[in-house]
């Protein structure tokens, strides 16, 4: 972001960000506007994981339930009536932030494998939570969230039912989750991270407080995984359980890792890519999730450090351009 | 007094399955430290293939099919390994990880177009036979469970820890480089485990699908929870997998049984998170 007018890194995300200005005049049809929305949503998603997973070094596999729990804060908040779109989105990022505080703490304890599986099982508690308690939740979906509706400054009027406007909404929450995670890691608190990361007894043993920081990871990740909630739960009008299952953190993980994980560009390119790659085969109909499955596995036992850490390794300078 | 018997044996049979298979899941971690998802998938594939000898053979044919389901899925493993991890042996762990899901995916993927989508029933000579033994009762089908389990555990058990060739799987799961100074062929002992980890799965599947449905879905809880046990009882702990998988059975049964039948499958997560929040490496660390 601080790179200078010339570099060809600044031209790369000039460019980038032009393709995605315009892209809901290019795409047909309201699909296309609707794939584009999510593919931003998901991007909010991965990155936050990215920075647990790829810059902590810790695997998470309760990232799809945060996003879970903010929807479903935002949506009830709203199907209540207690508060509107907004003051809900601050409450939900907020709720789910200190939410990752008070389960990071005794499950940050634990450590790789262990951790792993510990957070899916909290993932699936979760979503069995979110299911079986129909007096909150509405169990099997929860409707009518009104979402942003309508925005009224001076003479100007925001629709943000308009498909085209919600897509340029989440196309700023995914600037600026980019720009907040890429301070982040290029500060004091990211190198604490990525020491973490390396051997976490080192880091400990140069005075980093291992705890401190992974439960910093960890809550950050889920705030951003709220704000990704949120938005989703207002540009559906619905949600239901499934969106909080470990399927979903499993999702999210192969995005992270057939990126490239600890890679700002990678959460990008894998995101975008897993989202493709079923729109790509819906010819293949049945036959979709055994291709699928053959394409996850071609990629990830030929790259295995991700499409940019193989990018990385045939061609430095390409490296250079887009990291 | 009948009750907490009743959801005693129950929780000892459906424990046998999950230690099963979580000695395959444990062997596996053990030696090349992949946690094999898709475990599930050839546990899946184990009761399809139980599903049609029992179809092309007859009812009787059930128990026999054990041994064949085993042999098939042994050498499935086997190529599991061969053709994707061991190419990726030197990655990171979480990218192992990301190949097994590919391969469970592929599997479920594939037995869906194979077998199709619609449950089936495998009708075991063994469902009807009610055996009483004083207040409780239980069908000989789930009696044959429990001793099919503990008997191939006891012998998986027994060949890892008394053979000279469980003695090379143990010697690479402590060390690669240092086991292939030694002379021993790594690459044929990780063939080798993954095989049998993949038999072990497979033989759960033979035996607990008859008391459910058969479909390519059915073994996305099963692996789940193994791997529950596998944490719980220590990652790749021989030991620990089979204790722990007791200890998950009954902890379901029971709690199913006495606390709420709603959030059943809760309590085995639940559990894990309060053992690993006293005990941050499992319950019998290796």
């Amino acid at each position: 972001m601080s790179a200078p007018l010339t570099s060809p890194k600044f031209w790369v995300y000039f460019i980038f960000l032009l393709i995605m200005l315009a892209l809901p005049w290019v795409l047909k049809g309201r699909y296309g506007i609707y794939l584009a929305t999510m593919v931003g949503i998901f991007v909010i998603l991965v990155i936050s994981l990215n920075l647990v997973v790829g810059y902590t070094g810790q695997i998470s596999l309760a990232h799809g339930a945060f996003y879970g729990i903010g929807a479903y804060i935002c949506g009830i908040l709203q199907v209540r009536e207690i508060l509107p779109f907004w003051p809900a989105l601050v409450v939900a990022i907020i709720g789910t932030g200190i939410l990752g505080i008070l389960v990071g703490i005794p499950m940050l304890r634990t450590r790789g494998p262990y951790f792993a599986i510990g957070s899916m099982c909290l993932g699936i508690i979760v979503s069995l939570v979110l299911l079986n308690w129909q007096s909150l939740t509405g169990g099997t979906s929860l409707g009518g969230i009104r979402g942003p509706g309508q925005l009224k400054i001076g003479g100007w009027m925001i629709d943000f039912l308009s498909n085209k406007v919600y897509y340029y909404l989440v196309l700023i929450f995914v600037v600026l989750t980019i720009f907040i995670v890429n301070r982040l890691i290029h500060s004091r608190v990211g190198r604490a991270f990525m020491a973490i990361r390396e051997e976490e007894e080192l880091a400990e043993a140069i005075g980093v407080n291992p705890m401190r920081f992974k439960v910093l990871s960890f809550a950050i990740g889920a705030m951003l995984a709220a704000l990704a909630g949120s938005l989703y739960a207002g540009y559906m009008g619905a949600i239901d359980p499934d969106i909080a299952s470990v399927g979903m953190s499993f999702n999210l993980l192969v995005m992270v890792l057939v990126g490239g994980s600890g890679t700002m560009t990678g959460s990008v390119i894998g995101t975008v890519l897993l989202w493709m790659i079923p729109e790509w085969l819906q010819a293949a109909q049945q036959y979709r999730p055994l291709i699928f499955g053959f394409i996850l596995l071609l990629i990830i036992i030929f790259m295995p450090r991700g499409i940019v850490g193989w990018l990385r390794a045939i061609h430095p300078k390409v490296a250079e351009w887009i990291s | 007094m009948e009750q907490i018997s009743q959801q005693l044996l129950n929780g000892l049979i459906t424990g046998s399955a999950y230690a099963l298979m979580a000695l395959g899941l444990a062997l596996i971690y053990g030696i090349m430290h992949v946690a094999n998802f898709a475990l599930g998938g050839v546990y899946m594939i184990g009761a399809f293939l139980t599903f049609y000898f029992v179809m092309w053979f007859g009812s009787s044919f059930y128990l026999l099919s054990l041994p064949l389901v085993m042999i098939i899925t042994i050498g499935l493993g086997a190529l599991t390994e061969k053709f994707a991890f061991r190419l990726v042996r030197e990655a990171p762990h979480a990218t192992t990880f990301i190949v097994a899901l590919g391969l469970y995916m592929i599997l479920e993927g594939g037995s869906s177009v194979v077998f199709g989508h619609e449950w089936k029933m495998i009708s075991s000579p063994y469902n009807e036979l009610v055996l009483k033994l004083g207040p409780i009762s239980v069908t000989l089908q789930r009696l044959l469970i429990f001793v099919v389990c503990v008997v191939l555990a006891v012998v998986v058990y027994l060949f890892v820890m008394k053979t000279l060739t469980g003695k090379m799987i143990r010697a690479a799961s402590q060390n690669h480089d240092s086991a292939c100074l030694v002379g021993i062929n790594v690459n044929w002992v990780c063939l080798l485990t993954f095989g049998l980890g993949s038999g072990l799965a497979a033989a759960a599947g033979t035996m607990i699908a008859p008391t459910f449905m058969v479909g390519p879905a059915m073994g996305l809880g099963p692996v789940t929870k193994a791997f529950v046990v596998i944490i719980l009882g220590g990652m790749g702990s021989v030991q620990g997998a089979i204790l722990g998988g007791f200890i998950l059975g009954m902890v379901e049964s029971l709690g199913a049984g006495y606390v709420t039948s709603m959030y059943k499958d809760a309590f085995a997560f639940g559990i894990l998170i309060v053992v690993l929040i006293f005990k941050p490496t499992g319950l019998f660390q290796r």
